[in-house]
């Protein structure tokens, strides 16, 4: 009888724990270097592979399923980049640069951007997924700036490619002004 | 007769030893021996493009931020011209390669610009010495000579164009798949040099055209932003522009590392910004 009564107060201790226990906003704690920019709850761009789709595609056809592996490869990819992106802290403590010139790492993310643009090329299907990423780092104030602009430009310029409005998608003001005046695909 | 075609061709030869017969290379800027060759024949080659480069869809706004008529190759090639005559290898030392002409000089105008050290720079890119020199005597009332290209330079003015190049300049690893002598890898070279070259212009405080310390962003408290619309950072982003709508052939990558650079330059720009005079300072 004692020990069903311990075990009891422990059960209901847990069970307190967790229905008061703080729950994380995604958008709060966002972290450049720890979460991906396809795990935040995006309200502007719709989601892209629900667990709907997914079921639905059970029975497809082997293109439809080579089409689905392409897209979580290509998921999997943007998450992989996403961490890689250079940081200001990261260009800060990095020693070996001038910093009066582009840092060395800002311009090797150009193989990212070259990457990503190949595949949106191939199958423009996957434009969705990437206008998350480039929407997450577009807003990402732990970004360098300039890689900020770039994936600003990428949002504005695929988002018009593949017709998909992007007008409540709201861009930083000074990220928006330097993302005018780079080149892009328009 | 044999023997008289054999003392001419010594005398032409030692003539021309002695500099006389010199020749100078495209846009009449030479090069140090301290430049290896490897990259004296890619500067060369990116030199050479200049004059073939023919931009569409210029706007007046490119054309304020560069002070030029138009961006045909034979401005650009003016431009630099006009702002570069020597080209110097990382083993270059300024300090050592100055001399004293003059102490307690005086210069006209006297106005001093904000002269920042400069950074750690382990790996050189590139930069404008002769302006430095020039900056610096300013600084220290002093005028000075710089020996450079078997040359003796009086350094009285911030066109003095001798420009430092270094390891950086060509570093292969910024850029993958992407050989050294490739187009968008010119392209990046020249944009460096054109961001170099705006160092030789201007005047008073803005002598140089010196980079404002950044206030805050991504360098701040570094001396890597610009406070002038027509300033280097600014000029460049413009090129790149232009070199990136120019790159054709060119790979996503490639194309990408253009835009990035812009994006660099452009990032750099204080807000508000002012066009200033470029009419370089000269002291007689």
């Amino acid at each position: 009888m004692r020990y069903k009564f311990i075990i009891a107060i422990v059960v209901l201790f847990g069970f307190t724990y967790l229905v008061l226990k703080p729950k994380r906003n995604p958008e709060v704690h966002y972290n450049a270097k720890e979460q991906s920019p396809l795990s935040i709850a995006n309200q502007v761009i719709p989601d892209l592979m629900g667990a709907k789709k997914d079921k639905s595609r059970i029975n497809s056809s082997p293109e439809e399923i080579a089409r689905i592996r392409e897209a979580k490869q290509f998921r999997n990819y943007l998450q992989t980049s996403y961490v890689r992106l250079p940081t200001i802290e990261s260009i800060r403590i990095s020693k070996d640069g001038d910093l009066h010139r582009v840092p060395p790492e800002v311009l090797e993310s150009s193989e990212i951007f070259g990457n990503i643009t190949d595949k949106l090329k191939a199958n423009i299907s996957l434009t969705r997924d990437a206008l998350r990423f480039y929407n997450a780092c577009a807003a990402n104030e732990q970004l360098m700036t300039s890689i900020r602009a770039v994936c600003a430009r990428n949002l504005i310029d695929w988002a018009k490619i593949a017709n998909i409005d992007i007008s409540k998608v709201q861009i930083p003001e000074k990220i928006l002004q330097i993302a005018n005046v780079i080149p892009g695909k328009n | 007769m044999f023997i008289r075609l054999g003392i001419l061709a010594l005398t032409l030869v030692s003539l021309s030893s002695c500099g006389l017969f010199k020749k100078d290379g495209i846009y009449g800027i030479n090069f140090d021996s301290s430049v290896p060759d490897e990259q004296k024949e890619l500067l060369t080659g990116d030199l050479q493009l200049v004059g073939s480069l023919n931009f569409s869809g210029v706007t007046s706004e490119d054309l304020d931020r560069i002070d030029l008529p138009d961006l045909s190759g034979s401005s650009l090639g003016s431009f630099l011209q006009h702002r570069v005559r020597y080209i110097v290898g990382e083993s270059y030392d300024a300090d050592s390669k100055k001399t004293v002409v003059s102490s307690y000089f005086s210069y006209n105008p006297s106005k001093f610009a904000s002269f920042a050290s400069p950074f750690d720079r382990i790996v050189t890119v590139m930069t404008n010495s002769g302006s430095a020199v020039y900056l610096d005597g300013k600084q220290s009332s002093t005028l000075y000579s710089l020996n450079v290209a078997e040359e003796n330079i009086l350094v009285n003015t911030t066109r003095v164009g001798i420009i430092k190049i270094g390891e950086g300049l060509f570093n292969t690893t910024k850029l993958k798949n992407s050989s050294v002598d490739s187009l968008p890898r010119r392209f990046l070279r020249l944009a460096t040099m054109f961001h170099e070259a705006r160092h030789s212009d201007g005047n008073g405080t803005n002598a140089g055209f010196p980079h404002s310390k950044c206030n805050s962003g991504d360098f701040a408290g570094y001396y890597a932003c610009e406070s002038n619309t027509n300033g280097p950072y600014n000029l460049e982003s413009m090129l790149l522009k232009h070199f990136y709508r120019a790159c054709y052939n060119c790979s996503e990558t490639e194309l990408s590392a253009l835009q990035i650079a812009a994006s660099d330059a452009a990032s750099r720009l204080i807000y508000g910004a002012v066009k200033r005079d470029p009419q370089p300072e000269f002291v007689r």
